[in-house]
């Protein structure tokens, strides 16, 4: 195999290009995500939330013509989602885990269902992704400076958003309620917060930035919708905030982490003779997930705290009777 | 107790049982939707079972597209099941309910259908079962109402090669595919076989998603082959063709279209598609069955009109060596002669 | 205990068990003690016991009016298409078959999340355990050198349960050793089950005069007969045997007894002296296990080879049908039955009434989350 073309120094940059594309979709969902946990709901629809996005995305780029009007129409689109989630979750207080699995069967089938009816077998014209800004000058530094500077105005905007909810859950108001209302919602409720509106917000936050990303994979990628586009990475997200720790920044990490094997492994097994390989393609297949596990094996046992909301998919009824 | 957890669900359900039974006592001659047309006795009762959409600009709509021209035609009857289950309990599910209605051909198009259908088949004898299984001399069909049809995507694969081998100035070739099945592998080895005509030289790099709707994660292996060296790019697996195709698009690089026309998705750089005119394997398999001829194999490849390079007249001819197109030109004619064959090279004992 | 009615039949008994007050507390309880992991019993709501069958029958309508609207719009009849749901999966001894065989591995992998649930461990790996199950389980009836069915099965379904269990054991293991969240281990080693799986029968297990990256077709020996006159495989029986077996140890044993335990407050288990550790990999294994044996009974009994795609997502749903029936193993039984007649009545309103699949998949959702309102409310008035 030919290793160079996968490590060379002239292949890095290109590598982690590759592994912030990756990364940004599931990032955005994943990060949004550990906002709604920490305020205790398990929202499990992030699938059918990236996947919603990811069709408003495509309906609001095609009929405009603009793809930048899919990227509010992709967070509709994950807020729609989130409203039933909430509708359910919060407000008739069924169980959590149902409701995110059924809403995921819903977007599914109703992004599909939707696509036919208004398509039939016409394909939809095509539009152009949104493209990279370089930034001046600092774009054009060699070396990594087009990794930081030269990305599509998503990728900023991705950036900021993580940055956004470490502040959001760290440093104001709506934070600490968020946090409270995962950890200790009765006595928050006691001190007179609404524990039914922060996690209400919550989950329609973790809506609109998983929207967001199922947003990106269509006008900052594809350039078209295909059926389940979202290939499952709803539920890695879900795995990544449970990698985080429940931390914002810590969940971005792990998306990049995952994105970096997942850019990886495509390279190697290109460069390792496809089918050829003497190690089966299988097993680069999986890498990301492997890679994934090991890591929070070893940040696991080296951490002290339980990092998990403690209230984390437990309706809150207010006056319910404590044993 | 759970009965009683349930009980105002059961009580619901029980009450409108018993409208439903009402309704059809009342009504039991009312046709419904499945019946067969009793005028239409001529015409043969088809149900298909696609397992994606039909409107996925490849497998399934080639599918879709094809058996919905017989019906133009007024040979079937016909019904669609979209969007599948590709799990054998699934389809065996789905596929019985059909033969149960008395439908007279059921078509399961994916390989993962022949187990079920070979379950199926013996308790249904009066229905014929085709699955999309390429086949061919290669495997075992059993059973007299059985039938595989084939997809001899090898042929245009070979063909567009040539031209890809005209192409390409690295002699890198890029290819994804969801799963290493038969149709993906000879397809890949084909396309690689006739671009070495061309170039010798030339090399593939391939790549398995492990997935047939990651369109996204099919751009970024395309992405990793570009960086690689590849310049020309091929693909198994409909989302697969679609993130192939937009990255080719950005990268002003050249691509190959998946069994359907997909020129329109990047007009400047899918060079031609390999089009499967799949209405003729079903038009004759059809016609056979209403005369009682039903063979255990069928096969149309491009000489009789089952697959067609579909040149894309947006893409830049100018860039393909007139060399390269000639021998197209020649080996297409010998094929369809049938004085060509191509090698199929489908697993990998072969 | 003969049949599947006999099945249904026996955990009248446990009627008190289920509903004993200890059960409920659980849910009361959690979100004042903060065991660790998440709990996701609901509490009671008292909010809405005003008039709860109102509400549950207002759900129940909903359901299906907003059913009837998609449907309606889809171009059916909506009456006749529920109708035909109803007709084409209780109507006839054949269709109901169809129901139960989609209920079979949905109850055992059920039954197996229950008691990891119960413990509150929350095992998203049922359909790994599944696949590694189905492999492990698949591959030992390839080749074993057996030719009777009584010794056969037994023994494949033995080598599919340790498989599933080794597979569950994993997460346990990693849980009780590190404190690795479950939640996460188990769903990634999903992924690499599947692409295990995938590997085999694409290289070792391959039919060496096939053609496809599939398995041969499985021996003789190594098929399901149906149970006498159903057209359900035997592999159904397993599944019903287990509700009484879990439901007694679950109850009557001292696991059982430590797992609900652990379930209401893992410290305090364990300075009672229990090990919480152990207890966790036994959970995780039983569960694993279950889920293993579901897989190969997929394989020896409809899917009749290995092949990539044996599992539909049960692994999934069956998380939905453990939490539909609030952990009880009766409430699996039913809700089993429930989600396979959902299933097959979304096949049949396609062939009656052209429903598109996606669409009956969209009402199939919408039927869980508001039934989940009716059911709610209909009990908060007990």
């Amino acid at each position: 195999m030919n290793w160079g073309a996968v490590f060379g120094a002239a292949a890095i940059i290109p590598l982690l290009n590759a592994s912030i594309r990756l990364a940004v979709p599931t990032g955005l969902a994943a990060v949004g995500e550990s906002l709604c946990q920490r305020a205790g709901v398990l929202n499990l629809s992030l699938e059918g939330m990236m996947l919603s996005g990811a069709y408003a995305a495509f309906l609001g780029a095609h009929y405009s013509g603009q793809p930048w009007v899919g990227v509010p129409a992709g967070i509709g689109g994950g807020v729609f989602i989130g409203v039933l989630m909430a509708l359910f979750s919060v407000r008739l207080k069924t169980e959590q885990v149902i409701n995110g699995i059924a809403l995921v069967l819903l977007a599914s089938g109703l992004t599909s269902f939707i696509h036919v009816r208004l398509f039939g077998v016409t394909a939809p014209e095509r539009f152009d992704p949104i493209s990279p800004l370089e930034i001046p000058l600092l774009g054009s530094i060699p070396g990594l400076g087009s990794v930081v500077f030269d990305q599509s105005p998503l990728v900023y905007l991705t950036v900021a958003l993580i940055f956004g909810v470490w502040w959001i859950l760290y440093r104001t108001r709506y934070g600490l309620a968020v946090r409270a209302a995962g950890d200790r919602p009765a006595a928050a409720d006691a001190a007179g917060l609404d524990i039914d509106r922060v996690r209400s917000l919550a989950i329609l936050v973790s809506g609109a930035m998983a929207g967001l990303g199922g947003a990106v994979l269509v006008v900052g990628q594809l350039g078209l919708f295909t059926q389940n586009v979202t290939a499952g990475r709803g539920w890695v997200a879900i795995a990544l905030v449970i990698f985080g720790r429940w931390s914002p920044l810590r969940v971005a990490a792990g998306a990049f982490l995952f994105g970096f094997t997942d850019a990886l492994q495509l390279r190697i097994q290109s460069a390792s003779g496809g089918i050829e390989s003497n190690v089966p393609f299988e097993f680069f297949q999986a890498l990301p997930y492997l890679v994934t596990i090991v890591v929070v094996v070893v940040a696991t046992a080296r951490a002290r705290d339980d990092a998990q909301p403690e209230a984390l998919g437990v309706p809150y009824v207010k006056g319910a009777r404590r044993a | 107790m759970i009965f009683k957890r349930f009980l105002p669900l059961l009580a619901v359900l029980g009450l409108f049982g018993a409208a439903c039974g009402e309704d059809d006592s009342a009504a039991p001659e009312e046709p419904t939707a499945q019946q067969p047309d009793p005028e239409a006795d001529d015409k043969v009762s088809v149900a298909i079972l696609l397992p994606c959409a039909i409107n996925d600009l490849s497998w399934c709509q080639a599918a879709y597209e094809g058996v919905k021209q017989l019906e133009t035609e007024g040979l079937i009857d016909l019904q669609i099941v979209d969007d599948a289950p590709f799990d054998a309990q699934g389809a065996t599910r789905v596929m019985s309910g059909f033969a149960e209605d008395g439908v007279q051909f059921v078509i399961g198009h994916s390989f993962d259908y022949g187990a079920p259908i070979h379950e199926l088949a013996p308790d249904y004898p009066d229905v014929m079962f085709a699955w999309q299984g390429s086949c061919g001399g290669f495997c075992g069909v059993e059973g007299p109402n059985i039938t595989d049809y084939s997809m001899p995507m090898h042929e245009p694969a070979y063909l567009s090669g040539i031209i890809a081998g005209g192409i390409t100035e690295s002699g890198i070739i890029g290819a994804n595919a969801g799963y290493d099945i038969p149709v993906c592998r000879s397809t890949m080895e084909a396309f690689l076989l006739g671009a070495r005509e061309v170039r010798p030289d030339a090399e593939r790099l391939d790549a398995f998603l492990g997935s047939w709707v990651d369109a996204a994660l099919a751009k970024e292996a395309t992405a990793a082959q570009a960086e690689q060296g590849a310049d020309v790019f091929v693909a198994c697996g409909n989302a697969g063709s679609f993130g192939m195709i937009q990255e080719a698009r950005e990268q002003g690089l050249s691509a190959f279209g998946y069994v359907f026309d997909e020129s329109a998705l990047a007009p400047e750089n899918v060079v031609a598609s390999m089009a499967w005119q799949i209405d003729e394997t079903y038009r004759r398999i059809v016609s056979d069955i209403s005369i009682g001829n039903f063979q255990p194999t069928y096969n149309v490849p491009m000489s009789a009109g089952g697959f067609e390079v579909q040149m894309n007249p947006g893409y830049n001819a100018g860039t393909i060596p007139p060399e390269a197109m000639e021998l197209f030109e020649t080996r297409k004619q010998e094929v369809i002669d049938g004085t060509f064959e191509v090698p199929f090279i489908g697993s990998i004992e072969e | 205990m003969t049949g599947p009615t006999g099945g249904a039949d026996v955990p009248a008994n446990d009627a008190d068990v289920y509903d004993a007050p200890a059960n409920d507390a659980p849910a009361n309880d959690a979100d004042a003690n903060g065991a660790g992991a998440p709990a996701i019993f609901p509490a009671r709501d008292r909010r809405l016991q005003l008039r709860p069958l109102g509400s549950a029958a207002a759900a129940v309508t909903a359901a299906f009016g907003a059913g009837g609207i998609l449907l309606a719009l889809a171009g059916a009849n909506p009456l006749q298409a529920y109708a035909d749901m109803f007709s084409g999966t209780f109507g006839s001894r054949f269709d109901f078959s169809l129901v139960l065989v989609e209920a079979a591995p949905l109850l055992l992998i059920g039954l197996g999340l229950i008691v990891a649930f119960r413990a509150r461990v929350w095992n998203i790996g049922a359909e790994g355990q599944l696949l590694t199950g189905a492999l492990a389980g698949g591959a030992f009836a390839l080749y074993a050198p057996i030719g009777t069915r009584a010794v056969m099965i037994p023994a494949a379904c033995l080598a599919g349960a340790a498989a599933g269990g080794v597979w569950g054991w994993v997460v346990g293991f990693l849980r009780a050793r590190w404190n690795v969240n479950e939640v996460i281990s188990s769903l990634l080693l999903n992924y690499v089950a599947l692409r295990g799986l995938d590997y085999a029968i694409r290289k070792p297990l391959r039919d060496p005069v096939g053609f496809q990256p599939v398995s041969q077709t499985l021996p003789e020996a190594a098929r399901l007969p149906d149970i006498p006159g159903l057209r359900v495989h035997i592999g159904l029986l397993i599944g019903l045997g287990l509700i009484p077996i879990v439901a007694y140890s679950m109850r009557r044993t001292p696991f059982g007894f430590r797992t609900e335990m652990m379930g209401l407050n893992r410290d305090a288990t364990e300075a009672a002296g229990v090990n919480t550790g152990r207890l966790i990999m036994g959970v995780m294994m039983i569960s694993g296990a279950l889920a293993g044996v579901a897989g190969v009974l997929q394989v020896m009994g409809p899917e009749s080879r290995l092949t990539g795609n044996i599992s539909p997502g049960f692994g999934f749903t069956a998380i939905i049908v453990a939490l539909i029936a609030r952990l009880r193993p009766t409430g699996v039984l039913a809700a089993s039955v429930l989600i396979g007649a959902l299933t097959l009545g979304g096949d049949v309103i396609q062939r009656t009434q052209q429903v598109p699949r996606v669409l009956t998949l969209v009402i199939q959702a919408l039927f869980v989350l508001l039934l989940l309102v009716a059911d709610k409310v209909g009990r908060a008035r007990r």
